[in-house]
């Protein structure tokens, strides 16, 4: 099931005038593909999703699925007769009704309706694949808010969509809860082979989830790439410091490829004209701290503050008139306010070709 | 309390055979004699046609007031607006002028649709009146209902009138009960409209007491009169028990909690 998005646009009108929530998006799912569309709120990744799910119409721009066109600006075909199942992330699951009746109501009737006597035994097979065949007669407000997502995904896979669309659905959740849902999930869309969209604000779901991953701003996407390219290789600023932390250091590119920065000399090959104004980029986790008298590539600041994080040690160091945050394996012995020196690999700088996002 | 003193006053009249002041000198003279003179042919007539008056207004207003509130609450529609104002509109029309302008109306198409003179025709300004109650109440039963409850409805495969009728309403079911109930009592007393319509054959019980009334039959009016507020008062209790047995409170939290 290929899901084709191309010159995606919608618009809505609000208080203060036009907004344009989605501004050109053009976006492929391939089979059995699990793609995560990331960004903070207003970007327009839950328009698109409901774009998809026939929930807005597209006012420019045409979606297909599995090369019927779905929506085009003429053909518009309404959610119910989408192969779709769907997640929000308020749970949605209907009050009135039990687990099983909620599970069930899309088969008896749902468009995708099925033969009476298949109905209990696909419901317990979708309520098993959630794990909740044992509270399938409860009223479904009795339910944690754990359990009540599960019934929302049995609901929306009890059908046997070709096509999985979820809105932050662990947003409403604890963090604990988050982390096994998220396994879970993972578990259960490979399981059913189902082709997932996946929305999320939330950048670790996003990376341990998505096959694919499209970095929204705006209404546009920014980076399209697999978790690890977004996580190493970001197009820009926005982008390096929504998908994890990272420290900006402004700096001018030399004539021998090098740059200049408040922290020196910095040997890492800019691709730019020399004297462009660039910003260097460096994950927190690639900068170690060093005993003293340590080698190429170190700098020596002052230790401002120090967070015990368990695995990690967080550092916050001035030094060149900035702050520089590390993630440190093994903590120096400094305390706060004494010198340290860090160690800056060259090659784990990224050079971007403006100024960081504000 | 202050309704007491006129019902108090009706009740006693209903048990004497001529209007007397209530005093002990009078007790001997209290009879059952009015009750057992109140059914006639023509009250037997009016009982059935306020069955009938009953079985439609109430039905009928409230199945509107859900069409009218679900567009008004869940569609983009830009006819809300409007549909909204229109079914607000008949509280600004005195019911005597709905009720003549009804007749008009009837006795112009009565060629085609005989509904002038029928008992048809009083339910039928019933709905019209009391619509706005019912969809007043179920504007604000709906508009809490949390949009995704609907939209899981839709990507669930159910068509919009299948997510209507099997999520919407059974969720505003309280307040679709409600509304029912409160139109239904509203068309039992409503005696203006139904006066104004009065033909022959289509008297309700409301018409019925102004009628004997009319004839100086005080008694038989204090015994109907009577009556009609018992039986009142008999399905308000009966509605009350059975809204408190709804699953109002499930409900309620719930949409609470999804609008959190």
């Amino acid at each position: 099931m290929t899901i084709r998005v191309s010159g995606l646009r919608k618009a809505f009108a609000t208080a203060g005038g036009r907004i344009e929530a989605v501004a050109g998006i053009d976006l492929t799912l391939h089979p059995g593909e699990f793609l995560v569309l990331l960004g903070p709120s207003g970007c327009g990744k839950t328009t698109t999703l409901r774009c998809v799910a026939g929930l807005e119409r597209a006012d420019e721009g045409r979606i297909e699925v599995d090369g019927a066109v779905v929506d085009d600006g003429d053909r518009f075909v309404p959610p119910e007769r989408r192969d779709i199942g769907m997640v929000f992330q308020s749970y949605a699951v209907w009050p009135h009704l039990t687990v099983a009746e909620n599970v069930a109501l899309p088969l008896t009737h749902g468009q995708r309706r099925v033969a009476h006597r298949e109905i209990a035994p696909r419901v317990a097979e979708a309520l098993a694949l959630v794990r909740l065949e044992a509270l399938a007669s409860r009223p479904v407000t009795e339910l944690s808010g754990g359990q009540q997502q599960r019934v929302a995904l049995a609901r929306a896979i009890v059908t046997r969509p070709k096509v999985l669309l979820m809105d932050e659905p662990l947003s409403n959740l604890d963090a604990r809860l988050r982390d096994s849902m998220r396994t879970e999930l993972r578990r259960l869309t490979q399981a059913l082979g189902v082709t997932t969209l996946y929305v999320t604000h939330d950048q670790i779901e996003a990376l341990s989830l998505g096959d694919r991953v499209c970095v929204m701003r705006a209404g546009r996407i920014l980076q399209q790439g697999t978790p690890l390219e977004v996580y190493e290789a970001p197009v820009d600023t926005f982008v390096a410091a929504f998908v994890g932390d990272m420290n900006f250091v402004p700096g001018t590119v030399r004539a021998d490829g090098a740059v200049d920065t408040p922290l020196g000399r910095v040997a890492c090959a800019a691709r730019a004209a020399p004297g462009t104004a660039v910003t260097l980029g460096m994950r927190p986790e690639h900068i170690t701290a060093e005993p003293d008298g340590a080698v190429a590539d170190s700098i020596d600041g002052v230790l401002r503050a120090r967070t015990f994080l368990g695995e990690t040690t967080a550092l916050q160091v001035e030094a060149g008139g900035l702050t520089l945050v590390a993630k440190v394996r093994r903590a120096p012995t400094s305390s706060v306010g004494q010198p340290v020196r860090l160690h800056l690999p060259r090659d784990a700088w990224r050079v971007f070709d403006r100024a960081p996002a504000a | 309390m202050e309704v007491f003193l006129p019902l108090g006053m009706l009740v006693w009249a209903s048990l004497t055979p001529y209007l007397i002041a209530p005093s002990a000198d009078a007790l001997p003279l209290l009879t059952l004699a009015n009750y057992g003179r109140m059914l006639t042919p023509q009250s037997a007539r009016g009982l059935a046609n306020t069955v009938v008056v009953l079985a439609i207004a109430p039905l009928l207003a409230v199945a509107i007031a859900v069409a009218v509130a679900w567009i008004v609450t869940r569609t983009a529609s830009r006819l809300r607006g409007i549909i909204d104002v229109l079914a607000f509109a008949p509280h600004a029309v005195p019911s005597v002028l709905v009720a003549v302008g009804l007749a008009y109306v009837a006795l112009l198409a009565r060629g085609a649709i005989p509904l002038y003179g029928s008992v048809l025709i009083i339910a039928l300004a019933d709905a019209i009146i009391y619509l706005a109650f019912a969809s007043r109440t179920l504007n604000a039963a709906m508009i809490q209902v949390h949009h995704e409850l609907e939209e899981a409805g839709r990507v669930g495969g159910l068509s919009p009138l299948a997510t209507l009728r099997h999520v919407i309403v059974p969720l505003v079911r309280p307040a679709l009960l409600n509304s029912w109930f409160w139109v239904a009592l509203l068309s039992y007393r409503e005696v203006t409209m139904a006066l104004v319509l009065l033909t022959q054959f289509n008297n309700v019980i409301a018409t019925d007491i102004w009628t004997l009334w009319r004839e100086g039959e005080v008694n038989r009016v204090a015994a109907l009169g009577t009556s009609l507020v018992a039986v009142m008062l008999a399905l308000i209790v009966v509605a009350t028990l059975a809204l408190r047995r709804s699953p109002v409170s499930r409900t309620a939290a719930a949409g609470a909690e999804a609008a959190a």
